[in-house]
Order: structure tokens, then C-alpha cells, then sequence
């Protein structure tokens, strides 16, 4: 099985996309995937190995492309938690992300400090952000809730993920 | 959103049936491939808009009860959606107002009836609402990366 002519037009696609995460995963695992098989296959594995082959080079394929995903994520994490950290509370400050590769597109807005949770060898803040689209008169704005603590010198993102039961269709 | 679990697979089984009539169809099996990823990825994309829109109504319905109340007030909740499953009810719970430069905000408990009877437990939640124009909206962010495991 020849990958080079299936698997161009998959990665020239994926790049165009930035947004488009279901056709990103696909892309990049499954062309992983059968770029492993056809390896394995020239090599004069079986079938059956082959198959094998292939599907463990998707997983890692897909892992490498969720471990960038997160990287990705938590770049915009730290940028928001750095903006809002020195804050008293009722103070704003100004976020935005400038990803290298964009797994994600940038995205810019406001935060402010809404409460101190705790104080002392534990520092923790609310926070309520906005993430906004648009300017003038297409200006679009969502406001979403947080909770920040201080590591060290460094203010790092302190919600939780919620409880299995409202998982749903996260997963 | 329970019975409706395994609509995540959907994405595959639509990818193989597509991939596989194209791959016999033109006896090339890269194409098949191709064929059958660009598929499953559309429809991927099609399911997880589909149970995000789900979502969003429930959360909607939540964010709108919360934004009309007051604090300390506790109210009943419904959502119904278009198809007759997964509707859920439960009460909510004002607990405060949590005033900001950007936008007013609410934090609010929130249950969700499990079974039906007197004997149904409900589960309780917290969550949070800021009102965007005219409308109040869910406004609980992601979890910490670091906290992301299998959510991804």
C-alpha cells in the first residue's frame, strides 16, 4: 500500500485548518498510521502484524496530537492566570495568545478579579474573563469563570475538571 | 445524555461503511482511505456539534432560571429537547451575585433528578452564569490542562 499520494493532500488540508479539530486528529493519526502499516508491510510483515502496526502508530500519532493540543491549551491557561494574578479584586487587566503553530486560533480579551478565595502559604482568586470576537459594532463577548492560585512566583490555572456524571459528550 | 453514549462511535462505523464502498468501487484502497478519514472526520465534527447544540440547551435553560432569580431563592429547572430523550429536571439554588468590571455573574448549586418517584436521588452541582447582553450564559470555564486525563 502506497501512503506518499493519500497522505499528501491529508496534511496539506490539515494545515489549512487550524480550527477544524476533527479533520486535524484525523489527519495526523491516521497518516501516521498508514505511513506505519506501509512500512511494516514493505518490510514483508503479515497482515495481521501490519494492522497491528498501524493502529499503535495512529495512538501515538493521536497522543502527539493531544499532547500538543494541550500544551496549546495551557499556554492560554497561563497567559489568562499571568494577566489576572498581580489584580486586586475589581481590577482588569488585558489577555491574549499568540500560538506558533495554531492547533488552536488566538484569541484575546479581558479579565478581572472577582474574590480572593484564600490568602496566606495558599494564594487563590476568582476570576471571570471574556473571550471576545469581532470589534465595533460585530463585537461578540463571552464571560466565563475561573479560579487561579500562585505557584511559587508563577499563577497557574486552579479549576477542576467537573464530575464524571456531566462528562456527557467531553470525552 | 446517558442512552445516547455510543453516538461517538458513529463517526467510525460511518468512515468504514463510506471507505470501504469507495475502496471497491475503485479498487484503490489509498483512496478508500482517504475517502473514508475525510467522512469520519465530517461526520465527527456533525456528532459533536449535534451533542454540544444538546448542551447547550440544557445549560441555557439553567443559565436563563438563574439569571431571574434571587439569592437564596431555590426554583425548579426542565429541559426538553426536540427528541424524548435525555430530558432532564432538578432544582437550582441562587448563591450569590458576584459583581465584576465586565459583566454581573452568579454562582448557583444546581440538581439533577436521577430516576423518577419520591425515592430519586438528585445529584448536586455548582456552576456559575454571567449575563451577556440581554441573555444569562453557562460561564464555568475548562479544567486546568494538567487536569484534562481522559477528557481529551
Amino acid at each position: 500500500m502506497r501512503a506518499g499520494p493519500a497522505a499528501l493532500p491529508l496534511l496539506c488540508l490539515s494545515l489549512l485548518l487550524p480550527g477544524c479539530q476533527a479533520l486535524l486528529t484525523e489527519a495526523t493519526s491516521t497518516v501516521a498510521g498508514i505511513t506505519g502499516a506501509s512500512v511494516a508491510s514493505g518490510v514483508g510483515a503479515d497482515p495481521a502484524v501490519t494492522t497491528g502496526i498501524g493502529l499503535g502508530v495512529q495512538a501515538i500519532g493521536r497522543a502527539g496530537l493531544q499532547y500538543a493540543q494541550r500544551l496549546t491549551h495551557r499556554a492560554g491557561q497561563d497567559r489568562i492566570a499571568a494577566a489576572a494574578g498581580p489584580l486586586p479584586v475589581g481590577g482588569v487587566g488585558s489577555w491574549a495568545t499568540d500560538h506558533t503553530i495554531p492547533v488552536e486560533p488566538n484569541e484575546h480579551g479581558q479579565v478581572a478579579v472577582s474574590r480572593v478565595i484564600s490568602t496566606g502559604p495558599l494564594e487563590c482568586k476568582e476570576i471571570v474573563f471574556s473571550v471576545d470576537t469581532g470589534h465595533d459594532e460585530t463585537l461578540q463577548r463571552g464571560f466565563f469563570l475561573a479560579a487561579i492560585c500562585r505557584n511559587g512566583e508563577t499563577w497557574k490555572w486552579a479549576s477542576a475538571e467537573p464530575a464524571t456524571e456531566r462528562w456527557g459528550s467531553l470525552q | 445524555m446517558a442512552p445516547l453514549a455510543g453516538c461517538n462511535s458513529l463517526g467510525d462505523i460511518l468512515g468504514a461503511v463510506t471507505g470501504t464502498a469507495a475502496a471497491a468501487g475503485s479498487a484503490n484502497p489509498a483512496l478508500g482511505i482517504a475517502i473514508g478519514v475525510g467522512t469520519r472526520a465530517v461526520a465527527d465534527y456533525g456528532i459533536r456539534h449535534v451533542g454540544r447544540r444538546w448542551h447547550r440547551t440544557e445549560q441555557d435553560a439553567l443559565a436563563a432560571t438563574i439569571g431571574t432569580m434571587e439569592v437564596g431563592e431555590t426554583r425548579p429547572w426542565q429541559v426538553r429537547h426536540d427528541l424524548p430523550i435525555g430530558d432532564e429536571q432538578g432544582e437550582v439554588r441562587l448563591l450569590r451575585e458576584i459583581e465584576t468590571p465586565l459583566a454581573p455573574c452568579r454562582e448557583a448549586l444546581f440538581s439533577v433528578a436521577s430516576g423518577k418517584g419520591p425515592d430519586a436521588a438528585p445529584r448536586w452541582f455548582v456552576t456559575s452564569a454571567c449575563r451577556q447582553g440581554e441573555r444569562w450564559k453557562w460561564a464555568a470555564a475548562e479544567p486546568a490542562t494538567e487536569r484534562w486525563g481522559s477528557l481529551q
